[in-house]
């Protein structure tokens, strides 16, 4: 009786915790993709086209990313954030103006699909969930997220 | 005498058994609150229409943390900028291309008091939970 509970007593709180570690990880991956299509390429603008300049795209989104979990510019944590594990960027990926937007875009190997209207940013990375109780099983998610090119 | 004893260590199992897990639910469920409430401010303060966190903004997002039962006293916000602007309202933006970063802190309160029943020291008076988040702002002039 006193096991079953404690099980249910753990595995509850685990679950509890991860759910909101996960919305956490994605708000960050949403965070980075949002300040990696903030970068607009202005030497392309001063020639009439909207496209993302990748080199900065990739430097702020992965600051953005990291910085909202608390972790250092490699993505291990600091002694501020909840996680215990290096963050992993699976992959980065600028969508250039070249493309017919509507795109059709698809990343098969993540399972994500969507149809982008402008040139964007989409951002997988791999986080692990540190559980309080090693007799639970252990939780790791591929986060994906992405955003397009803002303008007004 | 052995009967007593058996009969207080069950019942201080039994009363912890009873109520950790609420309470435990209690602080997840304050500490979701308030990263929702986080992420709400980032949202709103650092899209193009505004590009700041104001104090007017602050009070409104205390009225609505109250209720969810928090004391709003005990509410603690710190706005700053990724450039450390540490003046931000609608007269000092962060313009495009800065990061608005919101902290948000409230008390453990006694919540973890009830562990100490079965013997794990309860987090100590005056910890904070803390809700964070940078967000990079779209506010141009």
């Amino acid at each position: 009786m006193l096991v079953i509970w404690l099980m249910m007593y753990t595995e509850q709180l685990d679950h509890e915790l991860s759910m909101k570690a996960y919305y956490k990880g994605k708000q960050a991956v949403n965070r980075g993709a949002h300040a990696g299509a903030l970068q607009l390429d202005e030497l392309r603008l001063s020639e009439g086209v909207f496209a993302i300049d990748p080199e900065m795209a990739y430097q702020m989104a992965t600051e953005y990313l990291y910085a909202n979990l608390r972790l250092d510019e490699h993505g291990y944590p600091t002694s501020k954030s909840f996680l215990k594990e290096q963050v992993e960027l699976l992959h980065f990926e600028v969508l250039d103006a070249t493309l017919t937007y509507p795109y059709d875009y698809r990343l098969s190997e993540y399972g994500y699909s969507t149809t982008f209207d402008r040139p964007a940013v989409v951002i997988v990375i791999r986080m692990e969930y540190p559980r309080i109780f090693s007799s639970n099983n252990p939780v790791e998610w591929n986060i994906i997220g992405s955003s397009q090119l803002v303008f007004q | 005498m052995k009967q007593i004893l058996v009969f207080i260590m069950f019942s201080t199992i039994i009363c912890w058994m009873m109520f950790a897990p609420i309470y435990k639910h209690v602080l997840i469920t304050r500490q979701a609150i308030l990263q929702q409430e986080v992420d709400y401010l980032l949202e709103v303060g650092a899209s193009g229409q505004y590009g700041y966190i104001s104090g007017n903004m602050i009070d409104q997002s205390k009225q609505r943390l109250a209720r969810f039962g928090l004391t709003t006293g005990s509410l603690q916000y710190e706005v700053s900028s990724t450039e450390g602007q540490t003046f931000i309202n609608d007269s000092y933006r962060v313009s495009r291309g800065d990061g608005i970063a919101l902290s948000l802190t409230y008390p453990y309160e006694r919540l973890t008091a009830i562990d100490a029943l079965i013997g794990i020291e309860p987090l100590p008076e005056g910890q904070l939970m803390r809700a964070y988040g940078v967000r990079m702002s779209e506010y141009v002039e």
